[in-house]
C-alpha cells in the first residue's frame, strides 16, 4: 500500500534526522575529544578563553589532558597551571580533555594549524605524537610533561618525579601505620604509576623495614567503585593506612577508608577537602607552578628543547598542610617528614639506595 | 590462615560477590524483559550513568536518598522513552540508537555534573543508601552478615529474581512479552499491542537500569565521578546472554562475574606476584568458560533487534 510505504518513508526520514540531532547534542555535550571541541568550549564559556587587548600578539597556549579536568588529581593539576598562564600571563588559552589515544596526532595538528604558540600534553603517553607532529609545525612549541623525551627545536618535556612523589606517600603511610601493614592503589600499570609504586615501596622501606606495602591495580582512572573494593580488601589484609595514585577513582579508595574508618593519604593534590575525617595529607605532584615557569622562559626567548626534571628539590612534590591533622598527628612524625624532605634537597638521602633491584 | 582468619576471608569474599553483582544483576533483570520483547538495548551503560548522576544530583537538591532514587528512575524512563521512540515507533537501528543513548549519556553527564557541582575540589556531602541488619536474621552466624547486612538495593536485586521469573514465566503478561518477541506478527495478529509491550518493557527496563546506576553513586559510593559505571551495562548485557535471557541466569552470571571480581580484589591485596593484568582477567574468564562449559548454547528471541512495522 503506498500510502503507508508513505509514512514509513517519512518516519525513516525523521529518525534520521532525529538521531543526527542527537549526535550534534552529543557532541555538544562532550567536554572534549577532537579539535572542534575547543572552538566548542570557547563558545559555551567565554570565561575560559579571555581576549587580552594588550596590543602585542597575544601568546596562545592549549592543553591537551588524558582524563577530566575535574579528577581532582593529574589531570586537574594540568587545568590549574592552565588558568594560572591566563592569569599570570594573559595567555589565550583552550583545552582538550579525556583525549584518545588515537587523537592524539589529529588535535595536536589542529592545535598548530590554529596558530597556538605552545601546546602541552600532559603525560607520557602523548610523546611520539607530539615529536611527529612537531616536525611539521616549527613555529609551535610542544611541552610533554611525566616523560623526559626532546627533540630540537621545538618538543621539550617537565619531568616530574613519581619515585619522589611515590617516596613522600610511602613513608608517610609507614609512619603513621600502627598494624605494620599499608596499601596503595594505582589506576593503570604504567611507567609513571609504576615509578610511583616504587617510590611506595622505597618510602616505607625507608621508614621501617618491616612495614609490609600491598599494591595493587584498578586497570583504569575512572572506576572509583573498583578502587573502593580494592583498597577494602587491603584492609581485610589487614592494612590500616591506605594511599592511592589512580586519580579520578582514588576517590573510591578515599571513601573506603572513609567506611572502615582507617586513614588515608592522598596523592598528587590535597585531597583533604575530599574526606578531612580521614585524609591526613597528601602525596603532592603539583606541575601547575612548572607550567607557568616553562611559558614564562619561552616568552623570554629562553626556550629550549630540553627535558626539565622537578622533584622534592624544586617544591613540585611534597606534602600538603595538615589541616585539621595538624594537632591529631605526632610532632615526631611530622618532623621526621620534614626532615625526609630537607634530606632529599640537600642530598643527604639518595631515594634510589631503596628501590627495589628489578 | 586459622580457622577464624578462613571465615573472616569466606565472609568478606561473599559480601564482595553480592555488592558486586548488585549492580550488573539490577541492569541484567530489566534487560531480559527489553531483550525479551525483542529489543536489543546495548544504551543501557549511558542509562546507568545517567542514573548514577541523577541520583547524586536528587539526594543533593531535595535532600534525602529517596528524591535522588526517585530523580534517577525519572529519568531514565525517559531515557527509555526516547529510546523506545527511535527503535520501536521510528523502527531506527537498536544497535545505532544504544550507541547514541551511550555517547549522549556520557556527554550529558559530563556537562550536567561540572554545570551543578563545578570544577570544586570537595565533594558536597548529600544522604546515601544505609546499611539495612534484618532483625535475627542477621544474627546468623557467617551467612547473616553476608545475606543481611546489606543496602536496600541488594535485598530488592536478589527479591527481584524470584519476582521477574514468576512474571516473565507464569503471568499473562509474561506470556504476552515473550510472544513480541518471538513472532510479533502472530502476536499482533490476536489482538496484542506490539509497540505498546516493547514500550513498556524498555522504559521499565531503563528505569531498572537507573537504579542500578543510583546503587553505584548512592550506595557503594557517595559521589558521581565521569564514567563511573565503568561497563558495567555491557557486563549487564553480557549476564543476559549468558544467562540464556532468564532471570536466574542472570543472576548466576551476576554472581559468578561478582565472585571473580571479589578473587582478584584478594589475590592483587595478597601480592601473589602474578602480573595483575591477570587478576584483570578473572572475572571475565571465568564468566566466559564457566559458561560456556555449563550453560551451553544461548538461544536469543527470534525477532530480536527487529523492529516491527504492520504492513
Amino acid at each position: 500500500m503506498p500510502r503507508i510505504g508513505g509514512s514509513i518513508f517519512k518516519k525513516r526520514a525523521l529518525a534520521l534526522g532525529l538521531i543526527m540531532l542527537l549526535a550534534l547534542v552529543t557532541v555538544l555535550g562532550c567536554g572534549g575529544g577532537k579539535t572542534e571541541k575547543a572552538e566548542t568550549a570557547k563558545e559555551e564559556a567565554p570565561a575560559q578563553t579571555e581576549e587580552t587587548e594588550k596590543p602585542a600578539k597575544t601568546l596562545k597556549v592549549a592543553l591537551l589532558t588524558p582524563g577530566p579536568i575535574n579528577d581532582r588529581g593529574w589531570n586537574a593539576t594540568a587545568y590549574q597551571g592552565l588558568q594560572m598562564i591566563k592569569e599570570e600571563l594573559g595567555a589565550e588559552i583552550a583545552y582538550s580533555e579525556k583525549v584518545a589515544p588515537s587523537d592524539f596526532e589529529e588535535v595536536f595538528r589542529g592545535y598548530a594549524s590554529q596558530g597556538f604558540d605552545v601546546i602541552f600534553g600532559h603525560g607520557f603517553q602523548f610523546g611520539d605524537p607530539a615529536m611527529k607532529v612537531a616536525k611539521e609545525f616549527p613555529n609551535t612549541k610542544f611541552i610533554i610533561t611525566s616523560t623526559d623525551i626532546s627533540q630540537p627545536p621545538n618538543v621539550a618535556s617537565l619531568g616530574n618525579s613519581n619515585l619522589e612523589q611515590g617516596f613522600v606517600g610511602g613513608a608517610l603511610c609507614a609512619l603513621l601505620t600502627k598494624s605494620k601493614i599499608v596499601g596503595s592503589v594505582g589506576g593503570m600499570e604504567i611507567p609513571s604509576i609504576i615509578a610511583y609504586m616504587d617510590g611506595f615501596k622505597a618510602g616505607c622501606k625507608y621508614i621501617d623495614p618491616n612495614v609490609k606495602p600491598l599494591i595493587s591495580y584498578i586497570g583504569n582512572f575512572d572506576d572509583a567503585a573498583k578502587g573502593k573494593e580494592l583498597a577494602l580488601a587491603m584492609i581485610q589484609e589487614g592494612a590500616d593506612v591506605i594511599n592511592h595514585d589512580a586519580d579520578h577513582a582514588g576517590l573510591g579508595v578515599i571513601e573506603a577508608a572513609k567506611e572502615k574508618g582507617v586513614m588515608a593519604v592522598g596523592a598528587i593534590s590535597d585531597q583533604n577537602e575530599v574526606a578531612p575525617e580521614v585524609v591526613v595529607n597528601s602525596a603532592l605532584s603539583d606541575l601547575s607552578r612548572a607550567y607557568v615557569l616553562i611559558v614564562k622562559d619561552i616568552l623570554a626567548g629562553k626556550f629550549e628543547a630540553k627535558c626539565v626534571n622537578y622533584g622534592i628539590k624544586e617544591g613540585t612534590v611534597g606534602l600538603a598542610p595538615w589541616h585539621n591533622w595538624e594537632d591529631k598527628v605526632d610532632q615526631s612524625i611530622k618532623d621526621r617528614m620534614n626532615q625526609l624532605i630537607e634530606d632529599v634537597k640537600n642530598g643527604k638521602l639518595n631515594i634510589a639506595d631503596y628501590v627495589e633491584k628489578k | 590462615m586459622g580457622n577464624e582468619g578462613l571465615l573472616n576471608f569466606i565472609v568478606s569474599f561473599l559480601a564482595t560477590d553480592l555488592r558486586c553483582a548488585t549492580p550488573i544483576l539490577i541492569a541484567a533483570l530489566g534487560l531480559v524483559f527489553i531483550e525479551r520483547s525483542g529489543v536489543v538495548n546495548i544504551g543501557v551503560e549511558g542509562t546507568m550513568l545517567i542514573g548514577s548522576l541523577l541520583g547524586v544530583v536528587g539526594s543533593y537538591m531535595f535532600g534525602s536518598v529517596w528524591w535522588g532514587v526517585l530523580t534517577a528512575v525519572a529519568a531514565t524512563a525517559l531515557i527509555g522513552a526516547l529510546f523506545a521512540y527511535f527503535t520501536v515507533t521510528l523502527g531506527a537501528d537498536q544497535v545505532v540508537t544504544g550507541t547514541a543513548i551511550n555517547i549522549l549519556g556520557m556527554g550529558v553527564t559530563t556537562t550536567l555534573n561540572r554545570l551543578i557541582f563545578g570544577l570544586d575540589k570537595s565533594i558536597p556531602p548529600i544522604d546515601t543508601f544505609k546499611v539495612i541488619s534484618i532483625p535475627v536474621l542477621s544474627k546468623i552466624p557467617v551467612l547473616g552478615s553476608v545475606l543481611f547486612q546489606q543496602m536496600l538495593p541488594v535485598y530488592v536485586a536478589f527479591l527481584l529474581v524470584p519476582v521477574a521469573h514468576v512474571v516473565l514465566f507464569r503471568t499473562p503478561f509474561g506470556l504476552t512479552v515473550r510472544s513480541v518477541g518471538e513472532h510479533p506478527k502472530a502476536a499482533d495478529t490476536v489482538g496484542i499491542n506490539v509497540w505498546k509491550i516493547r514500550y513498556a518493557t524498555v522504559i521499565g527496563g531503563s528505569c531498572l537500569a537507573g537504579l542500578a546506576g543510583c546503587y553505584l553513586s548512592l550506595g557503594v559510593l557517595s559521589f558521581f565521578i565521569e564514567n563511573m559505571v565503568a561497563g558495567r551495562g555491557f557486563i549487564a548485557l553480557a549476564a543476559v546472554i549468558f544467562g540464556k535471557y532468564t532471570p536466574l541466569g542472570a543472576l548466576l552470571a551476576a554472581l559468578l562475574f561478582g565472585a571473580g571480581e571479589a578473587l582478584q580484589y584478594r589475590f592483587q591485596a595478597l601480592g601473589s606476584g602474578i602480573p595483575y593484568q591477570f587478576m584483570l582477567m578473572i572475572p571475565y574468564v571465568l564468566t566466559v568458560a564457566v559458561l560456556a562449559g555449563f550453560v551451553g548454547k544461548s538461544t536469543p528471541p527470534a525477532s530480536s533487534g527487529v523492529p516491527y512495522t504492520k504492513e
